[in-house]
């Protein structure tokens, strides 16, 4: 097999490169993706919902300003969770308040379940509609004709490459990356109509 | 046909979405993406859908909380213009070069100064128009070495000790009694040398008889 995995790091090097020469929709790409995530991080400093996101629009900020510093020694992902940690301990200090005794490690933050995180900070209307949303995204999937639902699952759950996945299917790559797109697609469509359902959730 | 052209467009850029997302994508799509992200911002939002989609199939679960925080950034980014540059990266790299290149022409420039002041002549002049911090009178020397003038006061003549040095050139002036003292010694040994001296390694019985003569 060749390719192995594709690592967040090798999806985000256009984007970031993009960013670094001042590419603003390179960066809110990359926001857009890790907001959660960096949530998550800050939300076991910060527990009040609105602080928390405030502190992560100001990590987002640092980060953009702070990108002509990073060289990619370490993944991006990474880069952004350590500034965001840092920006949730400043803010605790500034606040005068306690820093927790128990530091959290940046590699455990990136595995943990971000979403235990964030249900913290929902409404119970939002506590709902992502429970929603997560059944939806489910049944969608499990609707999925194989083909498709295999190629998805193999790239979203499992993090193979396009060439793995066309070695495990036997098919070309082409063909995987078809695979894919209708698979996203498809999924897209269910959540798009209970998102945009929900939309006062999301603003 | 217009609105089927467009859908098909749509799908095009939805396509490159997803790709990027796999990292499979050339820089030039990308950038070709990006562009017609600004004009079609319901491109944005499929690449926040796509993400959560993302999350809840890989069992990081999902939430609405927080989805607004991109458009918070995105709003700050803008108004404020910044544009990230490698501020100071090349400064960084060339500083303690430029640190130790600094000191090292310090050091020379001492240098210079110091060496100047050192090999400056020594010229003779009246020690009354010579301003000096300390002077004090050269003694004559001999063969043997410093021999003072003894002081006299009272009505006998004293013996004034020529024009006093400046402190400065004292050393200098020590330095051409010692080598006109060395040169006459080698010149009176020199006459001396003859082949069978040196051979025989009678020089010194030889420089000695001159001595006594």
């Amino acid at each position: 097999m060749s390719g192995g995995s594709v690592t967040d790091e090798e999806a985000d090097r256009l984007l970031v490169e993009r960013a670094q020469k001042g590419d603003l929709r390179a960066f809110d790409l990359l926001v857009l993706k890790y907001q959660h995530r960096v949530l998550s991080v800050i939300r076991r400093f910060v527990k009040d919902a609105d602080e928390a996101q405030d502190v992560a629009q100001e990590s987002f900020i640092k980060a953009f300003n702070a990108l002509g510093q990073f060289r990619g020694d370490s993944a991006f992902y990474t880069w952004i969770f350590r500034i965001a940690t840092n920006t949730a301990k400043n803010h605790l200090v500034a606040r005068a308040r306690r820093t927790p005794v128990v530091d959290i490690d940046i590699d455990d933050a990136v595995l943990q379940d971000e979403g235990e995180q964030l249900r913290d900070l929902e409404t119970p209307e939002e506590a709902i509609a992502t429970q929603e949303l997560e059944q939806v995204i489910t049944r969608a999937v499990a609707s999925l004709p194989d083909e498709l639902r295999t190629a998805l699952c193999l790239r979203e759950f499992d993090g193979l490459s396009y060439e793995d996945i066309a070695a495990i299917m036997d098919c070309p790559i082409g063909t995987v990356r078809s695979r894919i797109f209708r698979g996203r697609e498809t999924v897209d469509r269910e959540v798009a109509a209970v998102m945009n359902g929900e939309t006062s959730f999301a603003q | 046909m217009t609105n089927r052209q467009d859908a098909m467009k749509n799908a095009e850029y939805e396509v490159l979405l997803s790709r990027l997302m796999d990292g499979d994508l050339d820089e030039f799509s990308t950038q070709r993406l990006l562009k017609q992200i600004e004009v079609q911002p319901s491109l944005r939002t499929t690449w926040q859908r796509y993400h959560i989609s993302r999350q809840a199939i890989s069992g990081s679960g999902v939430s609405f909380a927080g989805l607004s925080i991109a458009d918070r950034v995105r709003e700050e980014l803008e108004q404020h213009g910044s544009v990230p540059v490698r501020r100071g990266f090349w400064l960084q790299q060339i500083r303690p070069f430029a640190v130790a290149a600094s000191v090292a022409c310090f050091g020379v420039l001492v240098g210079i100064q110091w060496q100047q002041q050192t090999v400056q002549p020594v010229t003779s002049v009246a020690a009354s128009a010579v301003p000096t911090v300390r002077s004090m009178p050269v003694m004559p020397i001999d063969a043997a070495g410093l021999q003072a003038i003894p002081a006299s006061f009272g009505q006998s003549q004293v013996l004034r000790s020529p024009a006093p040095v400046p402190i400065e050139g004292l050393y200098q002036e020590l330095a051409r009694q010692r080598l006109e003292l060395y040169s006459g010694h080698h010149a009176a040994a020199g006459a001396l040398h003859t082949p069978a001296t040196l051979m025989t390694g009678t020089l010194a019985k030889a420089e000695a008889e001159a001595v006594k003569r």
